[in-house]
């Protein structure tokens, strides 16, 4: 079967906290424990913690260019018509004068660039933030980063999503599983990184705002038109949990498992060994780890995962 | 001789009322002066001051047009305060009480108002830090089929 | 004494921002010295609400937002000439082809309304619309101060306009002229929502917990907070987490000098008080939490009022 793609998994949650690294980064290494050639991407580009729970450092690092229009002045007739045409504002522009580019309004739309009647808009750019790759723990991971005091996180989150692009194109066999994490909230980077994929698993907790956040990023998730299923984290949290999954089951809402609050998990995530991994020496008869176990299972039965690639790749 | 931009309440005039507010102010009124003395006088209205995002800029620009190299403000903000410095226009602190635009402008001729370089708030549209309307993508160059005009050159991981 | 503006942000999300605010603003209530107004800056998952909920049902005010803006396609004017897609006139990948009708549909969710399709489509098949970006509610809560939040709506990626939006609303109310603390739930991260919330505040809070991920976190939401030259302080939430990292993070905070504006154990109280839909304060005052949060109501009130850092 040659042009396979490889199946996209967007871990969200809207709400803060939850665990969607946790449970991005011990899905991904799962999938890489039984064989499969996984690729995670850190999209939670404001605060990317993916390479903090695999003790990993960042590597390859590239800059993301945003657009900055530098105005040549030997073609510029003064038209202003850049300037009329830029609803940020983002061009000043008197009479008679050169427009000048107010940098900070500047949204990156380029509509000045490609309107200019003298092409005398050249696009230049500044760093808005940087892409890095590196391997680890058997994973291939690609993350993103905001440059702090910069505004435009989806910006960050498209050059990753370039990269995936690029590596797909490139070499569809190259991984069978990408698992993107995205940030909380459900603004326009995280809606990206939804879209990109080809399912959702949204990660809440068993409280009031777990559920209403859920619900809201499953209105989302809906709007574009992706599947979802749901993990239930910290579900043990004060006997919450089979009330709670008790109102998720009377809205609809199928879950993949829950996870209940384990101390090894809480030391996995300090100590930057993910607890899933097959070296991690943690109790394999642990709380946690027989739910990771049991939501892996429901997940690679949703998608129709089996084991099939797994023996084509053994029998070469 | 230098032309004096002032924003005002009303529709303008020596006798109307100055605007606190610079890129929403109703209308801006314009003195020439030559000398100390008044030799015209000039109302326009603030277009801007309807606008949904970037008036600052947008009156700036109203500023600029009417070639005033002096500006006495109350409020500044940041867009503002960027494209008046970028124009050279000249900034000077109107007190905050009320008085008339020949009242202010008296005492700018009699020296006793403060020169400002910086905006003094935030802007109200935005994101405060002057970054424009928030949210939004457009890293340049679209994703999908083509790519856009310019090269990112990244690597494949 | 003089209005403050604080706000409470973490950069890592979960670690207790709306819980803590929620009690400081009972706290505040509670001061014979502050009258207090509550905003919840979260505008993409606001929740103050929920600890805070309204008086009455007929007290709550929503207003729409309009400060989105689209692009619309004028069917009658289109040629069929293909070169929007062609040319791709858009930046964001909104504009496919629909082959079967021959004409370019824009997806509304990746729109930014840019108004490159309107200006560079030769026939004018394009115009821009304000749309719905959210809603701004304003009600007075139950413990009897206002409380203001923002929502966004789905898919209109304004969420840095909707805050600002949220917080020049703060000035049209009525209690505003007469309160001196007002206290701003933010965000988590540290984009452009979050930048737009702690803009021209006098202090921040910012919270954080023991582990690798909120020390990250923290760092990087107080470079944003030093670029705006803004005074702030740190909470430090489940204090006493029992972990690896506990030591090396002590060890870390020790050697900033960050102001530390106290340090709340970790208690179930917190999460059990939220699930009754009450501040921890109230619920269960002499709990370990509502100590520290009392104590930390008390290094706030110091710092903003007497100038001085302790």
């Amino acid at each position: 079967m040659s042009n396979r793609r490889p199946k996209i998994i967007c871990v969200t949650g809207g709400k803060g906290g939850t665990g969607k690294t946790l449970c991005a980064v011990n899905i991904a290494i799962m999938f890489k424990n039984e064989g499969y050639k996984v690729l995670l991407i850190d999209g939670d580009v404001e605060n990317p913690n993916t390479y903090l729970l695999l003790n990993g450092r960042l590597e390859n690092k590239q800059e993301v260019p945003f657009f900055k229009p530098k105005i040549v002045e030997e073609k510029c007739s003064k038209c202003g018509i850049c300037a009329q045409n830029c609803m940020p504002n983002a061009l000043l522009h008197i009479k008679g004068a050169f427009p000048i580019p107010m940098l900070t309004l500047c949204s990156g739309w380029r509509l000045c660039y490609k309107i200019c009647p003298e092409n005398a808009i050249e696009a230049n750019s500044k760093t808005i933030g940087w892409t890095y790759s590196t391997e680890i723990k058997g994973l291939s991971l690609i993350l993103g980063e905001l440059k702090p005091s910069e505004a435009r996180s989806a910006a960050v989150v498209e050059a990753l999503l370039k990269n995936l692009e690029n590596v797909v194109e490139y070499d569809s066999e190259k991984f069978d599983i990408i698992i993107l994490d995205t940030a909380p909230g459900a603004h326009c980077d995280v809606e990206l990184l939804i879209d990109t994929a080809d399912v959702a698993i949204p990660i809440t907790e068993p409280t009031k705002f777990g559920k209403l956040d859920l619900i809201r990023i499953m209105e989302l998730i809906t709007l574009l038109g992706k599947d979802c299923r749901v993990i239930v984290n910290r579900s043990s949290l004060l006997g919450f949990r089979d009330q709670f999954l008790k109102e998720l089951k009377e809205e609809n809402i199928i879950i993949l498992g829950d996870i209940p609050l384990d101390s090894d998990i809480v030391n996995s995530y300090c100590q930057g060994t993910p607890i899933m991994d097959n070296n991690s020496g943690f109790n394999k008869e642990g709380e946690g780890y027989q739910a990771f176990i049991s939501i892996f299972g429901n997940l690679k039965q949703w998608l129709n995962i089996n084991n099939k690639i797994k023996v084509k790749k053994l029998n070469g | 001789m230098v032309i004096i931009a002032i924003p005002s309440m009303g529709e303008g005039g020596l006798n109307d009322e100055i605007s606190p507010r610079f890129g929403r102010c109703p209308s801006f009124t314009f003195v020439e002066l030559d000398n100390n003395e008044i030799t015209a006088v000039k109302t326009v209205p603030n277009h801007a001051a309807n606008a949904m995002g970037g008036a600052g800029v947008q009156a700036t620009q109203i500023v600029g047009n009417n070639n005033a190299k002096v500006a006495i403000v109350g409020f500044l903000g940041p867009n503002a305060a960027m494209g008046l410095n970028a124009l050279n226009i000249k900034l000077f602190h109107a007190p905050a009480t009320r008085m008339t635009v020949k009242e202010v402008l008296d005492l700018y001729i009699e020296g006793k108002l403060e020169e400002m370089t910086n905006s003094n708030v935030a802007s109200h549209y935005g994101m405060g830090g002057g970054r424009g309307m928030g949210g939004g993508r457009g890293m340049g160059g679209g994703r999908g089929m083509g790519g856009g005009r310019d090269t990112e050159g990244f690597n494949n991981p | 004494m003089d209005r403050k503006i604080v706000g409470i942000v973490s950069g890592k999300g979960g670690v207790g921002k709306t819980s803590i605010t929620a009690s400081l603003a009972s706290l505040a209530k509670k001061d014979e010295q502050i009258d207090v107004i509550t905003v919840d800056c979260d505008v993409d998952a606001p929740n103050l609400g929920i600890i805070l909920p309204a008086e009455k049902e007929s007290s709550i005010d929503t207003h729409d937002t309009f400060t989105a803006l689209k692009a619309e396609f004028i069917e009658e004017k289109c040629i069929n000439c293909r070169k929007c897609i062609e040319e791709q006139y858009c930046e964001f990948n909104s504009l496919t082809w629909d082959n079967q009708n021959s004409i370019p549909i824009v997806d509304f969710l990746k729109c930014e309304g840019c108004g490159a399709c309107r200006v560079l489509c030769p026939e004018h098949a394009f115009k821009i619309n304000t749309v719905k970006s959210g809603e701004i509610i304003a009600y007075n809560s139950e413990m009897g101060f206002p409380l203001i939040y923002g929502k966004t709506r789905l898919g209109s990626t304004t969420s840095g306009k909707l805050v600002s939006d949220v917080k020049e609303y703060l000035k049209s109310l009525k209690e505003f002229s007469q309160s001196n603390l007002i206290l701003i739930d933010g965000p988590p991260g540290i984009g452009c929502p979050v930048i737009a919330t702690i803009s021209n505040l006098d202090y921040v809070i910012t919270i954080c917990e023991p582990t690798p991920s909120g020390l990250h976190d923290l760092i990087r939401v107080i470079e944003v907070i030093q670029q705006f030259n803004i005074p702030f302080g740190v909470v430090i939430n489940k204090s006493d987490l029992q972990s690896p990292f506990q030591d090396d993070f002590k060890l870390y905070i020790n050697e900033t000098g960050y102001e530390i504006l106290g340090k709340i154990p970790f208690d179930l109280t917190i999460p059990k008080a939220m699930s009754f839909a009450k501040p921890v304060v109230d619920f269960a005052a002499d709990s370990e939490a509502s100590i520290a949060i009392k104590k930390i109501y008390e290094n706030l009130k110091y710092i903003l009022w007497n100038n001085t850092f302790r």
